[in-house]
């Protein structure tokens, strides 16, 4: 009861902030946002216990039945919240992020017009990511799935009147709404198959003997993944999330980072039974590698300082999907709940900065802020050393797990995940570094006047960061048991258990080349920033540069075909229909129309003309009867 | 059954609207036409309640003679889904009465002219005897004549006019049709043609059919009435048209070329399934090119009877369900959508999209309950209209993967120009100055808006509400087909 509860608090604000947000009722509005706040806090507070009974006591799994949704002829559905170690481990990501989000916003969007607009979409949001999360079948986690989307689309959208902003929330679902039909497909053909949705029966081993017989294991596989690829912007769907940073900060900590875009990568660890006996994980692992190393590079040249932490969301989701495209699942939830953190962390961090310097967001218009925000400065450090994966910092559990599952593969996808994955650490550290220096160390750019404004944000905003900034630092020995198989209980498999088992037998080398590269890494920021050696060099490679700013050109590369030869197909249809479909059904009755004027014309009204006409066909009747006489 | 029920509902409107018509003041005609409106749908959601959903018969049942020569009766009856579809109607009629202002000119003959035409809709609803059911067919399009052609736009004429000549039509064809039965069967009974084997002709009657019902719906090819005769009836009219007489289409297919014409069907479903799809897929472009709203809104309702064809021609039990279930949403998220256009109409009187912007500053109770609807018409879950197109594409995938994965789009296309639309109205600057002063919607009109936005999301959460009422009847319906395992 308790649980279920905790699950429709947030739905509880969202209703009341929502209807409140419509009418003017400016007295209660005040209060609103921190009882939306309290809410979630409450909500939180069950599901940490909730994660203390899964995790240090290993309660069993089980389904907590809310109502039957669908049921006609055979196809039945349920609402029901399924706890297991997966989804109580997500639910207490979720709300622990939301609720820091939450505070933190109290003050970051104070003054703000819309503020409890603001907090019922935040509530709107919690509340399907945890129906996303708990769903016990696919068409509930479905609900959740185009819920987030819609709470997504809402909040980029929230300064609707900027141009960007609506431009950037309507990208944001259209891109997530083409993966989706991937996704739809995926679980019709799945329902075709086992007439069932729910996970139960989907990952059982007769239904995967089922779809293996069908000979649509595969495609169904392959479907999900695509799915899964538009909301965790990989290559290819990755272009809304940069876009998406239009949205206030404090939601891209929440959404665009920590939980709403991880949800691709738990759909897949979700169904890691189905994928682990397909033939798709080199497709999801190639995936992973290719948007880690190009959302790494696009962000080294990035200006505005959200935009290279969202392309190193992008980076570092690549990195979970190749590490369940080599079957270390566990490795992926592991690096998700880190990553969820230390991202977080920083986001609102940059938040902080952009709050401090009058929404300033290009780093090279910015600088010197490190003594005037020094407890921002010490918590982006934490958030940037946990990114980058230093020990005893989280990351470097979660990704050296991953790189070191890879290695132990020893099959060419494992070197090639290994090689991408440690070269790709170093391109972190660069663009990490490169935030940190630009922002805090180097002198300012900042005028005199906008200077003197700068000045450490409140506590309300410090609290949360500090608590993101504890995880950032204990989320890896927390977390480190999660890598153990047996540790799920069966609600994630592992597909090569013997790699992650023989982890510890890897080289001496092999462990340690990441990190020195990310050594590497930092030292050529530090040099090249505040130190400006090998400017020169580098103003060489301006037009590698500018292909990497540009983001490869494909933002420019879709708008020129994909959306182009839309509104050219809408607007040849509609010269069709207007022309030739509704010009043959005019065409028609002008015909008719001139017809009947022909016609029209013999009825004169005048008595000798219609004698004259029976006469004439009287003769004629005459001639032919007589003629038929004769003959 | 003693109490006519049925009749009452059919004929109570029409004659009342004698009361309306010679009303002494405007407003008066007004409230009688709300009073017997609403004790219309209070007596339709009677239907609800006393219906025995696991009784497969018609129920409430009325017979009497009408012509003993021909063998023509006053026959009507009832089964789950007539019953659903009459509730749509007595509520979209009463919210359309509502609605519209008693200002207008000629006020009583328009308040009288929703009557009639709720009252022949309801009747055609249940009319089991076919020329029963062909005279409420012909004779709904006079009203729906009047009301285009008397309170629409400066184009109406030629509006009207298309819209009648199409639809005669296709009554002509139908006529033909029932004659050619008849001449085999002896009879108008709809449920002695079911009982019938071996019918012949049946392929050229269900051309017949087919093109009659299609144009109502309307199917691309036939479609070219639609946005004409929508851009220019009134808001209230445009509800009416596209909540209910494009009902009418989908429900003689159900009611009569799938049961009564098996063989045929089967032969030609598939066919029907690429139409379908490709209405879906045309008209969203369609949708999309429009600058006048009221013209994409129309566009769009013929892809979402897209969805609607789609299902009942994959004669799988759970589309044909999604179906009837999407003729119920369809009805209330069009009617809402055409409702919103005629709130934003009677504004700033301009249906341009470029002339306008910035409305969710000016108009946030607007903008939510518009937000609604747009949800709901992209299919998001939690909307009844999610419900109906997923078991639709999950039924219909059984019996043309290609045209039911060819559909699946739609749901991506409709997200592109309902998109689009909102952010033009309600994001994007604009310099009409008329915005500035515009005002948020009236308690009126909030009151129009707030059952149909309780029901898309009610039937969102619990569908069963209207999977309960016609499960036996849809089952009824296919049993030749399901019998033969398809």
């Amino acid at each position: 009861m308790l649980y279920k509860l905790s699950v429709f608090l947030p739905f509880i604000g969202f209703v009341i902030l929502g209807l409140a947000s419509l009418f003017k009722l400016e007295a209660v509005k005040a209060k609103l946002p921190v009882f939306a706040t309290v809410l979630l806090g409450l909500s939180c507070a069950i599901n940490s216990y909730m994660f203390y009974e899964y995790f240090i006591g290993s309660k069993a799994s089980e389904v907590l039945m809310l109502a039957n949704w669908i049921n006609a002829s055979g196809f039945s559905v349920d609402f029901a919240i399924l706890l297991d170690k997966l989804s109580v481990l997500m639910l207490f990501v979720v709300s622990l992020i939301s609720f820091l989000v939450h505070t933190y916003s109290l003050e970051y969007m104070k003054g703000e017009k819309g503020i409890v607009r603001f907090y019922s979409y935040l509530g709107l949001f919690t509340f399907v990511m945890y129906m996303l999360v708990a769903a016990p079948n696919l068409m509930q986690l479905f609900l959740g799935w185009e819920g987030v989307g819609v709470a997504s689309y809402l909040l980029i959208g929230f300064w609707y009147s900027k141009d960007s902003a609506s431009a950037a929330s309507m990208k944001a679902f259209i891109i997530n709404r083409i993966a989706d039909l991937a996704l739809i497909t995926a679980m019709i053909l799945l329902f075709k198959n086992l007439s069932s949705l729910d996970f139960a029966v989907l990952l059982s081993a007769e239904s995967l003997e089922v779809l293996k017989q069908s000979g649509e294991l595969n495609l169904i596989a392959l479907l999900l993944f695509i799915g899964a690829m538009g909301k965790s912007a990989q290559f290819g769907f990755h272009t809304w999330l940069p876009d998406a940073m239009e949205g206030p900060t404090p939601v891209s900590a929440l959404i665009h980072s920590a939980t709403m875009v991880s949800a691709g990568v738990f759909l897949v660890v979700r169904m890691s039974e189905l994928y682990s006996v397909s033939e798709v994980m080199n497709v999801i692992a190639i995936v992973g590698m290719v948007t880690a190393l190009f959302a790494s590079l696009v962000g080294l040249a990035q200006r505005d300082i959200k935009k290279v932490i969202a392309y190193s969301t992008c980076s570092q989701l690549g990195y979970m999907f190749f590490a369940c495209g080599i079957g270390a699942y566990s490795a992926a939830m592991f690096h998700l709940f880190t990553h969820a953190f230390f991202k977080a962390l920083l986001f609102l961090g940059a938040g902080s900065v952009i709050h401090a310097a009058h929404h300033q967001q290009d780093m090279f218009k910015l600088g010197g802020l490190g003594k005037l925000m020094p407890f921002t400065f010490i918590l982006m450090w934490v958030g940037s050393l946990g990114l980058l994966g230093v020990p005893p910092f989280s990351g470097y559990f979660s990704k050296d797990f991953i790189l070191e599952a890879a290695f132990m593969l020893h099959s060419d996808i494992g070197l090639w995940v290994y090689i991408v994955g440690t070269f790709g650490a170093m391109l972190t550290a660069i663009y990490s570094c490169r935030v940190i220096f630009l922002v805090f160390n180097k002198p300012t750019k900042l005028s005199s006047e906008d200077l003197a404004h700068v000045h450490e944000v409140k506590l309300v905003m410090l609290i949360p960061m500090a608590i993101l900034g504890l995880g950032a630092i204990f989320a890896g020995y927390l977390g480190f048991a999660m890598t153990e198989t047996d540790f799920w209980q069966g609600a994630i498999t592992q597909a090569n258990q013997k790699a992650i088992e023989n982890i510890h037998h890897i080289p001496f080398y092999a462990k340690y080349l990441p990190l020195v590269l990310v050594i590497i890494g930092s030292l050529l920021a530090y040099f090249v920033i505040i130190k400006a050696k090998g400017v020169k060099f580098l103003a060489k490679f301006d037009c590698v540069k500018n292909v990497f700013e540009n983001k490869f050109y494909i933002d420019e590369l879709y708008a020129n075909t994909f959306e182009r030869l839309f509104k050219l197909t809408a607007s040849v249809s509609y010269m069709f229909d207007r022309c030739v479909v509704d010009g043959f059904v005019n065409f028609v009755s002008k015909v008719v129309m001139k017809l009947s004027k022909i016609v029209r014309r013999m009825q004169t009204g005048l008595v000798y003309d219609y004698n004259f006409v029976f006469l004439l066909v009287l003769i004629v009747a005459l001639a032919v009867f007589i003629f038929k006489n004769i003959y | 059954m003693d109490f006519p029920i049925l009749s009452i509902l059919t004929f109570m409107p029409i004659l009342l609207s004698v009361f309306v018509m010679f009303a002494r003041k405007s407003c008066q005609s007004k409230i009688t036409a709300i009073i017997v409106s609403s004790a219309n749908f209070i007596l339709s959601l009677l239907l609800l309640v006393k219906y025995d959903a696991l009784n497969t018969s018609m129920q409430f049942v009325e017979f009497s003679k009408w012509i003993e020569s021909f063998n023509i009766n006053y026959h009507l009856g009832v089964d789950g889904i007539s019953i659903v579809l009459i509730v749509l109607t007595t509520l979209l009629s009463l919210l359309a009465v509502i609605f519209s202002d008693h200002n207008l000119k000629r006020p009583r003959v328009y308040f009288s002219a929703f009557l009639i035409l709720q009252g022949l809709a309801i009747g055609l609803f249940s009319a089991v005897d076919m020329i029963l059911f062909y005279v409420f067919f012909e004779a709904m399009l006079i009203p729906m004549f009047l009301i285009i052609g008397l309170w629409g736009g400066e184009n109406r004429i030629y509006a009207t006019f298309k819209f009648f000549l199409y639809t005669l039509f296709g009554s002509v064809l139908f006529l033909v049709a029932l004659v050619v039965i008849y001449m085999q069967t002896g009879s108008f009974d709809l449920g002695s043609w079911v009982h019938y084997s071996g019918l012949e002709y049946q392929h050229w009657l269900f051309v017949a059919l087919f093109i009659a019902f299609a144009i109502k719906v309307p199917m691309i090819g036939v479609h070219t009435w639609l946005p004409d005769a929508h851009v220019q009836a009134p808001t209230a009219g445009s509800v009416m048209l596209a909540g209910v007489l494009l009902k009418v289409g989908t429900y003689a297919m159900l009611r009569i070329i799938i049961p009564v014409l098996p063989e045929a069907t089967l032969d030609y479903a598939t066919i029907v399934m690429g139409l379908s799809a490709a209405a879906i897929i045309y008209a969203s472009f369609l949708a999309f090119a429009q600058k006048d709203i009221k013209k994409m809104i129309a566009y769009s309702s013929i892809a979402h009877m897209g969805f609607i064809t789609l299902g009942l021609f994959s004669l799988n039990d759970l589309a044909v369900e999604g179906a009837v279930m999407q003729m119920i949403n369809h009805g209330l998220v069009s009617g809402g959508l055409f409702f919103a256009i005629g709130v934003i109409y009677n504004r700033l009187h301009t249906r341009d999209l470029d002339k306008f912007g910035e409305l969710a500053d000016k108009m946030p109770i607007y903008a939510f309950v518009f937000m609604v609807l747009l949800l709901a018409s992209v299919g998001l879950p939690v909307t009844a209209n999610f419900i109906g197109e997923i078991t639709i594409l999950v039924g219909s995938f059984v019996s043309s993967p290609t045209f039911t994965i060819i559909s699946v789009t739609g749901i991506l296309l409709g997200a592109c120009y309902m998109l689009k639309l909102y952010r033009e109205m309600f994001f994007k600057a604009t310099s009409n100055p008329d915005i500035a002063n515009v005002k948020d919607l009236t308690a009126k009109e909030i009151l129009v808006f707030l059952p149909l936005l309780i029901l898309i999301i009610v039937l969102g959460v619990q569908p069963n509400l209207i999977f309960g009422i016609i499960d036996s009847s849809v089952q009824q319906i296919l049993s030749p087909y399901l019998l033969q395992g398809v």
